[in-house]
């Protein structure tokens, strides 16, 4: 059967880890993350307070992630068997977002301004501005994740399509798994700013690296697609 | 003493506040994880730098201001300055 050999296939495994990999190098919740920290210190809160904002934070961007990912599982699954109908999803659209990804992810000039409506953008700075507890950090990393979801459904089609071919009672857990290592950068941001870092080292590698990121993730995200339409047609009968 | 007015990015005019322009350079100071009292000390003198270049200027934009205090904020808080000049430029 398909999916009992899928876990032992490093074929399919190769593709999480790329979905992962692309997932990683979208930037707004880091983005978000750096302005609601540097206006938290601006605003004198404890290192403890910080951690608890952050994870709060993180918490949020993994439950939206784990739901999307679980809920385009179960929504395929009933409207269309599933696999085949994410597969065709993955190929049709997979490569125009790694397109958009190389072409329009950064705005031009200086900082690490998004291709996101502005008044998305505006709202999320202004959330991160305002937020005071872990129930506004949570709420605001649920809202950074659908902020983005233009860019981020790449990866989260990919990752999805691998998880249907599994057992349907698993698909939670390893949506979960996925999201808590998607979401380790920001945990471990986190803990670097409340370990006494400034805000302005991470910005500033953010600045320098926001090329090789936007390049590698768009060009990742077409080369998925290629090695999954590959896949695909050696598995298809 | 002469006003200077500010043209912010919603094309609107209104009298400089040093008392904004301080506080949002402590901001930034306290950002970067310098100490209270310094923030407030290098906000002093950045505030006194920003004036003098405003005292011959009738009007000005807010994004002159910005440009010109990080201008002299990076002499004492380079990490600041940088945070001052970028924070909104983040999303």
């Amino acid at each position: 059967m398909l999916s009992s050999s899928i876990l032992n296939d490093p074929a399919y495994l190769l593709v999480a880890v790329g979905a992962l990999f692309v997932h990683v190098c979208y930037q707004l919740s880091v983005s978000v993350l750096t302005h609601l920290s540097s206006h938290s210190l601006s605003r004198k809160t404890s290192e403890k307070r910080l951690l608890s904002l952050g994870f709060s934070y993180g918490f949020g961007v993994i439950v939206t992630t784990t739901l999307i990912i679980t809920s385009l599982a179960s929504l395929t699954q009933y409207v269309h068997g599933g696999s085949r109908l994410l597969g065709a999803l993955v190929v049709g659209l997979a490569p125009f977002i790694g397109l958009a990804t190389v072409l329009w992810y950064y705005r031009q000039g200086d900082g690490t301004r998004l291709w996101l409506p502005r008044p998305v953008a505006s709202y999320l700075l202004e959330r991160s501005k305002k937020t005071h507890s872990a129930l506004e950090a949570t709420l605001l990393g649920a809202a950074t994740v659908i902020g983005e979801l233009p860019f981020l459904i790449g990866p989260i089609l990919f990752v999805t399509y691998v998880i249907s071919l599994l057992d349907p009672s698993t698909w939670l857990g390893w949506a979960t798994f996925y999201s808590v290592i998607a979401a380790l950068p920001l945990l471990i941001t986190t803990m670097y700013f409340t370990s006494g870092h400034s805000v302005a080292r991470v910005q500033k590698w953010r600045e320098t690296n926001k090329a090789f990121l936007q390049w590698t993730s768009g060009i990742a995200l077409v080369l998925l697609t290629i090695y999954l339409t590959v896949l695909q047609l050696g598995v298809t009968p | 003493m002469k006003q200077t007015f500010v043209l912010d990015h919603k094309k609107q005019s209104h009298p400089f506040d040093p008392l904004q322009l301080h506080q949002s350079i402590v901001a930034a100071c306290l950002a970067v994880r310098s100490y209270e009292g310094e923030a407030h000390q290098t906000a002093e003198r950045v505030c006194k730098k920003v004036i003098d270049w405003l005292a011959p200027k009738d009007e000005v934009t807010s994004t002159d201001i910005r440009r010109v205090a990080a201008e002299h904020l990076s002499v004492y808080h380079p990490e600041a300055a940088y945070i001052y000049q970028n924070l909104e430029m983040m999303v």
